[in-house]
C-alpha cells in the first residue's frame, strides 16, 4: 500500500510493504495548485528566447522562470551601453549600499537591445532578488516583476540545501579563508548553471542530486511540467580523467557534421560537443571531448559573426577570451585517453591548448558576464583592470577593448 | 530616473535633522507635512493638498525622491526606485523593495509653493537586535480536544531552529507522566520548512495506520478519552546557540478519531454582504490542516478569476476567513478547493489517510468547487 503525508512544502513517500513501513523521503512539491508562478527567490543565469521570452534560473527555489518581454519593440536608433559603477548604481535605486549587490548574469533582448541583468540585493538569508535593465538611453530600471506575465517549472532532483562543495586548498597549500567560505555553499547553487534557448527547448546545465550529478535537462517551451535529466560525462584532458560530477559552465547549440549539437565549455576547460538527439530522459551520454582551452573557468559563450565567418567568443574568468572558428569545429577529431600519456598537463604542458579551440584575444579589463549588443558589439560587465570599477560597457567584437586605462604613442601629443 | 542631489552644504543641515528626528516619523514645522517611515515596509507620505492635479506617475519622483545617503560625494546618483501614488491628500512613495535598517535615506521635497527649490529630510529605520530570542511561537493544531488518528503537530519558532535533534527535545507523556519513545516518526532528515523556523512533527504513521505492525506492537500512540501533554525542551537551541530557556507545554484530550474523508457538504458557507468587505467565513466539520488550508483554498468570480484578499484561519481551525481586497460586487463566485487539503489526520477530499488511492490513481480532478452568489 501506499501513501502521501504532505505539508505545503514536501511530500513524504509512505509504502507499506509485509506490515512494514518503508519511507521515502520528503520530495519538493512539484505541481502546486496556485495559479500562480512558483515564488521567485533568486534570480541567476539568464537567458533570451528570439521572441523576447526571458529565462531565469533560481537555484533557491530550484525552478526556472519564464518573463514575458515579448511585447518590446525594436529600436530604432542605433546605441551603445556606459554605465560606469554599476553596483553602486543599482544599489542606490535599490535603496541599499554597494556591497549588498552581486550582478549575477546579464541577457540582451534580441529586439529591443536592453540589457536585464539578475540581481542579488543582500546576503544570506536577508537576500532577495531583483531584476534590473538599462535601456537605450542608458538609464537604469528596476523591473516590476509583479506586473509582468510569469509562468515556472519547478526542476526535479535538484540538490538538497545541505550537502556542501569540498573544502581544498591549492598545490598542497592549506585552503584560504576565500576557499572556506566557497566550501559553505550548498551544491545547489549549481542545479541551473548555464542555459540555451533552441527552437521551443530550454537546455539547462547543471547538477543534480546524485552521485553521477552532472545533467542535461530539456525542457520544452511553453512549461508543461516536463522535464527530460541526462547525465553527461567527459573525458577531461588536463586531469586525465573521465568526469561526472562537475557541470558544463556555458553552451550554445551549433549545426556540427550535419546535425544540432551542443558546443559545451567545461572548468579547466575542455571543450565537447553532445549531439542534440542522445538527450533523451535518463540516457547516460559521453560527450565529445575536442579540445582544451587550458586552466581557469569557462563563463559566457557568445556565438558572433566575424568578416562573415560564424564564430564562438568564449568568456573565462582567469584567462583572456577565445575567438573560435565554429568552422574548425567540423569534423574535429574526437579525444579519448588513449591519445594522451598518462598524467595531469596543467597550461605548461607543451600539449596545452589543445585542439580547435581558435585564439585567445585581447581583452579590457576582465569580463565577468557578457552578450552580443548587436552585430558589431558587445555589451559586458567589466572588472576594471586600472579601478577596480564594475561597469557596464559597449566593446567592438572585433577590438574589444576601450582606451582609458592604457597610455601609448597616440595618447601622447607630437 | 537619474536626479541630482545637491551635496556637501545640505548634510549639515541633514546631521541636524537627523539629530532633532531621531524615531519620531512626523515633520510639520514647513508648509508641507512629511510621513516618515519607522519599519522597513513604510512609506514616504507627503501631503499634497496644496499642489492640485498633482499626477503621480509623470511627477511623482519630481515632488518626492528618496536617496541613501552616501559619505562624502552624493552627486549624481540615482533615486531609491519605487511606487507613487495619491492616497487622499497624500503622494506616497512605497519603494520595490523595503528600508534597509540602519542605512539613512535622505528624502528630497520640491516645496510646494516655489518651482526650483528643495527642501532635504533624513530617516533611518532602526537597526533591531542582531539576532531575535529564540521562542516557540504557536504549536498547531491550537485546539486542545484532537482526534485519535491525529497525523502532525507544526511547531513555530522565532528564530531557526538547530537541526536533527528535534526528537531530542520533543516528549509526548500520557497524564501518568509516562514518556512515549515512539509515537512520532524518527527521520534522517528532518521535515523544517526553508527558513527553519517550522518543523512538522509527524506521529508514526505505523501506529496511526490500522493493520501494521507497529500498531499491532505497540497500539496507538494516542487513545480516545484520555489526556496528553506534549512538551518542548528548555535546552534546545536555535542556529546561533541560544537556547529556548522555557519548557513549553501544549496539554490536549482525545477525541474521536476521523474516520470519514472531507465533504464539501458538511462545511458551513456565511455570505459576506454586497458592497462590504466583510469576510467570507467558511465553518468546517472538523479541524484542517493549518498549512494546506493557507494554500489550498481560493476565491474565484463567475469567470474563474482570483479575487484577490487575505485568509485567516480562526478557532482552533476551524473557521476560514476570506477578506476581499476590494468591496464584494454582486454576483456569483466559488470557493476553489484543491482536493489535496487535509484534515488534522490526514484525510483529503479524495479519501481517508489509509484508504487514499494510489499515487496513479490520484491524478483527477483536483479542483473542486463550492458555488454561493452575493
Amino acid at each position: 500500500m501506499y501513501m502521501e503525508i504532505r505539508d505545503d512544502a514536501c511530500v513524504i513517500h509512505v509504502l507499506i510493504l509485509n506490515e512494514r513501513i518503508i519511507i521515502n523521503m520528503c520530495s519538493m512539491i512539484t505541481g502546486t495548485f496556485s495559479p500562480n508562478p512558483h515564488e521567485i527567490q533568486s534570480l541567476g543565469v539568464l537567458e533570451f528566447s528570439e521572441e523576447g521570452i526571458l529565462f531565469a534560473g533560481d537555484n533557491t527555489s530550484g525552478a526556472i522562470h519564464a518573463f514575458d518581454f515579448t511585447a518590446e519593440s525594436k529600436a530604432t536608433d542605433p546605441f551603445e551601453i556606459y554605465v560606469y559603477n554599476i553596483d553602486a548604481q543599482i544599489a542606490a535605486v535599490l535603496g541599499t549600499s554597494q556591497a549588498n549587490v552581486q550582478i549575477n548574469d546579464i541577457a540582451v533582448h534580441p529586439k529591443s537591445g536592453e540589457v536585464y541583468l539578475s540581481v542579488t540585493r543582500g546576503h544570506g538569508m536577508d537576500a532577495v532578488a531583483a531584476l534590473a535593465k538599462v535601456d537605450v538611453a542608458n538609464q537604469l530600471h528596476i523591473v516590476e516583476v509583479s506586473t509582468l506575465t510569469i509562468t515556472s517549472q519547478v526542476l526535479n532532483k535538484v540538490p538538497d540545501g545541505e550537502k556542501r562543495i569540498a573544502l581544498r586548498g591549492v598545490a598542497g597549500s592549506p585552503p584560504t579563508k576565500k576557499d572556506i567560505a566557497k566550501s559553505k555553499w550548498p551544491l545547489r547553487m549549481l542545479s541551473i548553471v548555464a542555459m540555451e534557448y533552441h527552437q521551443g527547448e530550454l537546455f539547462v546545465s547543471g547538477i543534480s542530486n546524485e552521485e553521477f550529478s552532472s545533467v542535461l535537462r530539456r525542457i520544452p517551451y511553453p512549461f508543461k511540467g516536463e522535464e527530460s535529466i541526462s547525465k553527461v560525462e567527459m573525458y577531461h584532458i588536463v586531469h586525465d580523467n573521465y568526469e561526472s560530477r562537475a557541470p558544463i559552465r556555458s553552451m550554445v547549440v551549433k549545426q556540427i557534421d550535419d546535425i544540432d549539437q551542443l558546443v559545451a565549455a567545461y572548468t579547466c576547460s575542455p571543450l565537447v560537443l553532445i549531439p542534440l538527439d542522445e538527450l533523451q530522459n535518463e540516457a547516460k551520454v559521453s560527450a565529445r571531448t575536442i579540445g582544451d582551452m587550458g586552466n581557469g573557468q569557462p563563463i559566457d559563450m557568445v556565438p558572433f559573426s566575424l568578416n562573415g565567418e560564424e564564430m564562438l567568443y568564449v568568456t573565462n574568468n582567469s584567462r583572456s577570451p577565445l575567438v573560435i572558428p565554429v568552422r574548425g569545429l567540423q569534423h574535429a577529431k574526437v579525444v579519448t585517453d588513449q591519445d594522451f600519456e598518462r598524467g595531469g598537463k596543467v597550461d605548461l604542458h607543451p600539449m596545452m591548448p589543445f585542439g580547435p579551440i581558435g585564439k585567445s584575444i585581447m581583452f579590457t579589463g576582465a569580463s565577468l558576464r557578457i552578450d552580443l549588443l548587436n552585430e558589431r558589439q558587445f555589451v559586458s560587465l567589466n572588472r576594471d583592470a586600472e579601478s577596480g570599477s564594475l561597469d557596464l560597457e559597449t566593446v567592438f567584437t572585433k577590438f574589444p577593448f576601450r582606451m582609458h586605462n592604457i597610455i601609448g604613442e597616440f595618447d601622447i601629443p607630437r | 530616473m537619474k536626479q541630482r542631489i545637491p551635496c556637501l552644504d545640505s548634510w549639515l543641515h541633514i546631521l541636524i535633522v537627523l539629530l532633532m528626528a531621531s524615531h519620531s516619523a512626523v515633520f510639520s514645522q514647513t508648509p508641507y507635512h512629511l510621513v516618515l517611515p519607522n519599519e522597513v515596509n513604510g512609506t514616504v507620505q507627503l501631503n499634497i493638498s496644496a499642489i492640485p492635479g498633482l499626477n503621480p506617475e509623470k511627477s511623482g519622483y519630481e515632488y518626492v525622491s528618496v536617496f541613501v545617503q552616501h559619505e562624502g560625494e552624493a552627486d549624481g546618483s540615482y533615486a531609491v526606485q519605487g511606487r507613487h501614488t495619491i492616497e487622499g491628500e497624500y503622494l506616497v512613495f512605497a519603494p520595490y523593495f523595503p528600508w534597509e535598517r540602519g542605512m539613512i535615506y535622505v528624502v528630497r521635497i520640491k516645496d510646494p509653493d516655489t518651482d526650483h527649490s528643495y527642501s532635504y529630510r533624513s530617516f533611518q529605520v532602526a537597526k533591531k537586535p542582531a539576532i531575535d530570542k529564540a521562542e516557540v511561537v504557536a504549536i498547531y493544531p491550537s485546539a486542545s480536544e484532537l482526534p485519535e488518528n491525529l497525523l502532525r503537530f507544526y511547531l513555530y519558532f522565532n528564530t531557526p531552529m538547530k537541526k536533527g535533534q528535534a526528537l531530542e527535545h520533543i516528549e509526548l507523556t500520557d497524564a501518568s507522566g509516562n514518556i512515549d519513545e515512539h509515537a512520532f516518526m524518527e527521520f534522517k532528515q528532518e521535515l523544517w520548512s526553508p527558513d527553519g523556523k517550522r518543523l512538522t512533527l509527524l506521529f508514526d504513521p505505523g501506529r496511526i495506520k490500522r493493520g501494521v505492525s507497529t500498531n499491532m506492537e505497540l497500539g496507538p500512540a494516542l487513545l480516545e478519552g484520555k489526556r496528553y501533554q506534549l512538551h518542548i525542551s528548555a535546552a534546545w537551541q536555535d542556529v546561533y546557540g541560544q537556547e529556548l530557556f522555557v519548557k513549553t507545554t501544549k496539554d490536549f484530550v482525545v477525541g474521536k478519531a476521523y474516520r470519514q474523508s472531507i465533504n464539501l457538504q458538511d462545511w458551513g458557507i456565511h455570505k459576506p454582504a454586497a458592497n462590504s468587505y466583510d469576510p467570507l467565513r467558511i465553518h468546517f466539520d472538523r479541524i484542517m490542516d493549518h498549512a494546506l488550508v493557507q494554500s489550498m483554498v481560493q476565491i474565484e468570480d463567475g469567470e474563474q478569476n482570483l479575487i484577490p484578499g487575505h485568509w485567516e484561519i480562526s478557532e482552533q481551525e476551524q473557521w476560514l476567513l476570506f477578506i476581499p481586497a476590494q468591496a464584494w460586487q454582486k454576483g456569483r463566485y466559488q470557493i476553489v478547493i484543491d482536493s489535496r487539503l487535509e484534515d488534522v489526520a490526514g484525510n483529503n477530499l479524495q479519501g481517508l489517510l489509509d484508504q487514499k488511492q494510489t499515487k496513479e490513481e490520484n491524478q483527477g480532478d483536483t479542483r473542486h468547487v463550492i458555488d454561493f452568489d452575493i
